[in-house]
């Protein structure tokens, strides 16, 4: 029975976090066909080291100009629907 | 920075898909790197911990779900640290990658902890004869998985981004704050009605195979953490953009009927 | 910056003795709980006499719930909060004065309940001044808590679940705490007692300090 306990653990440990790992890349690559690869800043510049890259080209896209316009309208659209986009 | 540069970048990763599927992922090359080491070292951790390990002299062969119950626990906290660090630095800085940073991290903590849970109470199950004492660690643990659902409970009500973020991290922050005092809490109660136990500390006489296959779990833990949080940051970037896309193209169909009304 | 708690205070206040929700409403839930308690626990087997100092702050924790969802539901209904922001009085004072309110709703609750308990579980009552320490730092920190997730879900559609979600697992090390001191005090070893308390001070000090830095933002943007 001890054997049949620390099986399972093994079992739902490695299960969970691998359907989790699995889940994450299958909605990854669902999402990333939805997004020009240009937005995609970790594709851009493959060479340079991972964190970094994420950190600042979403820092930087945060920050730019359009971005701020689109979330400040994303705000409105997501309550009034098509009202708040007419509002645009 | 080009569409076309970014394609001849991953054309010439070894990528066992392929190259037309890496260009639609949210793995890089980093990643890729990341992974096959977080894969390496989990098969190690499953030969060493399973196989070739001996059982420990107290525990007995009980000391194969502590090479699974450190480790998820470990990346639990390191989890919750992030996400608190995270909501710091959004409360300061406002931008969306520190959000996305403290929100993966609390969704991979709140994982690893179910996970931690589950295993402490199967190792009760053996040890104890039933699967949960109010052990004061796993009584901690619940406790501190039932507030970082909370979070995520937070995290997943429809908001602008701003908002979402702002409530967001003051959640994180509170719940850190708790932290502490949860375990002394929780340890006082508990300290009084048994002796220290032995769930989720390290012997510190482990020795040979045991302590490699103790280190070989932790280091995977680690990695296998890391390289959750580098993909479910990506996949909330993407999820964001989607959602700018799919706004910036109500707006054109709404202008463009606008258009037509006009025309 | 007293003068500013005071006036939040008052004004919270005010708003409860025109609108007796908590004297109607809350008050009597409370007690109704109390009886619950010992519907369920026979109180002829003692188990309600050993579980009392639990019970007693279980039905505190819930009636809290309430009290806050009562107090910061209003505010949001009638937009209060946006008038609050533009009243000039910095975020901190009004955090500071919604807590002082809760406390002293609290408060009055925990004493009508004490009386309850003394006379529906046949309680005796030892160790009075440290019962009272545990009691003021409890009321504190839950007042301090409270009043952050209060405001953070007051807006919210789903205010009515999240806010119990969010609150309950925060309050658990204070629930551990106030009952094992209480259970302590009654027993009349006052000693170890007071570790209790002082954790339960340390809980509400830090959410103190916590919420006056969050309310900004919470007011701003949440």
């Amino acid at each position: 029975m001890t054997n049949f306990y620390i099986a399972a653990a093994w079992v739902i440990t490695l299960g969970v976090v691998g359907g989790y790992a699995l889940t994450l890349v299958i909605r990854g690559r669902r999402l990333s066909r939805l997004v020009p690869a240009e937005r995609r800043r970790w594709m851009a510049d493959a060479s340079r080291d991972v964190d970094a890259d994420t950190a600042d080209a979403t820092t930087a896209d945060f920050g730019s100009v359009d971005n701020i316009g689109q979330s400040a309208t994303r705000s409105h659209a997501a309550h009034g629907g098509a009202g708040g986009a007419s509002h645009v | 920075m080009t569409p076309s540069n970014s394609a001849s970048d991953t054309a010439t990763d070894s990528a066992p898909t392929g190259s037309r599927s890496a260009l639609t992922s949210t793995s890089s090359t980093g990643s890729r790197a990341l992974g096959a080491a977080a894969l390496i070292t989990v098969a190690l951790g499953i030969v060493y911990g399973l196989i070739i390990s001996p059982p420990d002299a107290k525990l007995g062969s009980t000391v194969r779900i502590i090479y699974l119950h450190v480790p998820t626990v470990l990346a639990a906290y390191l989890a919750f640290i992030i996400t608190a660090v995270g909501s710091a630095m959004y409360l300061f800085k406002k931008t969306e990658f520190w959000d996305l940073l403290a929100s993966s991290a609390a969704e991979i903590g709140v994982i690893f902890f179910a996970v931690t849970i589950i295993d402490g109470a199967l190792w009760g199950k053996v040890t104890w004869g039933v699967f949960w004492r109010w052990e004061p660690r796993l009584t901690t643990s619940a406790v501190l998985l039932l507030m970082y659902i909370g979070y995520l409970a937070i995290r997943a009500l429809p908001a602008d981004p701003h908002t979402r973020a702002t409530r967001s991290a003051i959640v994180g922050l509170v719940a850190v704050v708790n932290i502490p005092i949860v375990h002394k809490a929780v340890d006082w109660w508990r300290g009084i009605h048994q002796g220290q136990t032995v769930l989720g500390t390290v012997d510190p006489n482990m020795a040979g195979n045991q302590l490699f296959a103790m280190y070989m779990s932790m280091l995977a833990g680690i990695l296998v953490f890391v390289w959750l949080l580098i993909h479910r940051f990506r996949v909330g970037y993407l999820t964001e953009r989607t959602e700018d896309v799919a706004l910036a193209e109500a707006i054109e169909a709404r202008r463009l009927e606008n258009v037509g009304h006009g025309g | 910056m007293i003068r500013d708690i005071l006036l939040i205070a008052g004004k919270d206040l005010r708003i409860e003795g025109r609108s007796r929700i908590g004297v109607a409403q809350v008050l009597p839930f409370a007690l109704l709980v109390l009886l619950l308690f010992a519907f369920a626990l026979d109180p002829d087997r003692g188990v309600l006499q050993a579980a009392t100092p639990g019970l007693f702050w279980v039905t505190v924790l819930f009636a809290s719930v309430l009290a806050l969802q009562r107090n910061f539901g209003i505010e949001a209904e009638d937009g209060i909060i946006d008038a609050l922001r533009l009243s000039g009085i910095a975020p901190a004072s009004i955090y500071l004065g919604k807590v002082l309110a809760l406390i002293v709703q609290l408060a009055a609750l925990e004493l009508v309940l004490v009386a309850a308990v003394a006379v529906f579980y046949n309680t005796d009552f030892h160790g009075v001044p440290l019962l009272v320490a545990i009691a003021a730092a409890t009321t504190v920190g839950i007042a301090a808590t409270g009043s952050i997730y209060g405001a953070l879900a007051a807006r919210l559609r789903s205010r009515d679940t999240i806010l119990p979600l969010l609150i309950l697992p925060l309050l658990a090390p204070v629930l551990i705490s106030a009952t094992r001191g209480s259970e302590v005090a009654l027993r009349g070893e006052a000693g170890t007692g007071w570790s209790w308390a002082a954790l339960l001070g340390l809980f509400a000090g830090a959410y103190l300090v916590v919420g006056a830095v969050l309310f900004s933002p919470l007011l701003e943007d949440a």
